[in-house]
């Protein structure tokens, strides 16, 4: 039943449009002709309003309830004049005629809005239904991009590990990462987020721990195409602190720290440790290349990645006037 | 190798930095020349610079104003016979394809993309 509601939709002109006034008017003139021809075949004076209740059925389908209500307003007008008697006159021959009209002109009005109203459910219904579509077809293609995302770091991971366990291992928190700035982005509705919300993602399996510090800067926030990037940085810096840097069980400090420097947004992670001695990592490979390319590498923006014996810095700059928070 | 011998040059132009690089690497290990963009108006600096590229592989949503539809055909109205792969989420809109192109949906296997190159053999497949 709703299909063919939703064909007679898609072949019904939109209410207010030329089309639909025409249509209207067009309506109420047969209504009106077919009168005529009707008291003429018969004869006699059919029911004054005999035609218009179908005619305004169809005008306030067609042209929406206020073209009908014009239409119940014209058909009382011209009954009243024409075909009520005394006819060619205004005057009100008793009180059957009053009732006939003021009878017509309520029940008009009724089907008039009821009509109408159910034409614009079923415009609704329509509109709805191109927005749920739109809606599947966006999320199949973000779902493939993710797909492809995931693809591109199974490749990679699958190329730096030895062992499946190690693959599975890797692979695994990258996915989790991943996940993570899904949920963001799932919540912000794919908008630009709110950079406190991605370090809170992101950090959760790292956190509570006294030595990640975050302090908290300004409600500044991260363009939507950026925040698996940054979440998957900080997922891997966050990871190396664990494995190999502060995070471990030796004496060391993270702090994350952001904040809003003119058009411009900065995050910036400060990992110092206080065990001279453990050597630098290598500052190449996936977690470097995760890092590094945060942003993509877009114009007017920076990333800035260090790994020195002191520590490990990385700084991200970002411009904010895009800025749209949910 | 291209006609007169060169190593052919490949644009790969996809704004998700971890496809495009992995495409990148797979096209490299193949023997090619790779170049990337992450957005179709940084693909479109490629074509102004005059840098030589022989074959374009790019996702059709750039995240910009260029999709890879446009990109395509601009590169096509510089150089009519040029090898044109497109990957994308979404699916292929025939009207705007340019002829003898490829349409490889997302996910794509680099492989895949790296055999479609070897096929074009320095010309534009028949469509």
């Amino acid at each position: 039943m709703v299909r063919y509601f939703d064909r007679l939709q898609r072949v019904l002109p939109r209410p207010g449009s030329p089309a639909a006034i025409a249509a209207g008017v067009a309506v109420f003139g047969s209504a009106a002709l077919l009168k005529m021809a009707l008291d003429a075949a018969a004869g006699d004076n059919m029911p004054p309003f005999i035609t218009f209740y179908p005619a305004l059925v169809l005008i306030s389908l067609i042209s929406g309830m206020w073209a009908s209500l014009i239409g119940v307003a014209a058909a009382l007008v011209l009954s009243w004049y024409f075909w009520f008697p005394p006819y060619g006159s205004f005057d009100i021959a008793g009180p059957v005629s009053l009732s006939s009209l003021i009878t017509f002109a309520i029940s008009g009005a009724l089907v008039s809005a009821i009509v109408g109203v159910t034409r614009e459910l079923l415009d609704e219904h329509a509109a709805h239904e191109v927005e749920r579509r739109r809606i599947t077809r966006e999320t199949v293609h973000r779902i493939k991009n993710l797909i492809s995302v995931v693809q591109a770091i199974s490749t990679k991971v699958s190329r730096q590990t030895s062992s499946f366990s190690e693959y599975n291992a890797k692979f695994a928190s990258r996915l989790a990462a991943l996940a993570s700035a899904q949920d963001v982005l799932v919540k912000t509705e794919w908008e630009d987020a709110r950079i406190r919300e991605i370090i809170e993602s992101a950090l959760a399996p790292f956190r509570p721990n006294p030595a990640l510090v975050v302090r908290a800067g300004p409600d500044i926030v991260l363009p939507a195409r950026y925040v698996s990037g940054v979440s998957l940085a900080l997922y891997e810096l966050a990871t190396n602190a664990m494995k190999y840097g502060a995070l471990l069980a030796r004496p060391g400090s993270v702090s994350l720290t952001w904040q809003a420097t003119g058009n411009l947004g900065s995050l910036v992670w400060k990992e110092v440790h206080t065990d001279a001695t453990r050597p630098a990592r290598e500052n190449a490979g996936f977690g470097t290349l995760l890092i590094q390319n945060a942003f993509n590498r877009d114009a007017g923006t920076r990333v800035h990645y260090e790994v020195t014996d002191a520590g490990v810095t990385a700084e991200f700059e970002w411009p904010l006037e895009a800025a749209n928070p949910r | 190798m291209a006609s007169d011998g060169s190593i052919i040059t490949i644009l790969v132009v996809e704004d998700e930095p971890l496809p495009r690089m992995d495409l990148a690497e797979q096209l490299i290990a193949a023997g090619y020349e790779v170049c990337e963009a992450s957005s179709g108006e940084e693909a479109l600096a490629h074509l102004q610079n005059g840098q030589r590229i022989d074959v374009l592989i790019t996702d059709i949503q750039l995240g910009g104003r260029v999709t890879g539809w446009d990109l395509a055909e601009k590169f096509r109205a510089a150089h009519a016979r040029i090898p044109v792969v497109y990957t994308s989420g979404k699916p292929p809109d025939h009207d705007r394809k340019v002829s003898g192109s490829v349409f490889f949906s997302k996910p794509v296997r680099a492989i895949d993309v790296v055999r479609t190159c070897r096929s074009f053999g320095g010309a534009v497949p028949d469509r």
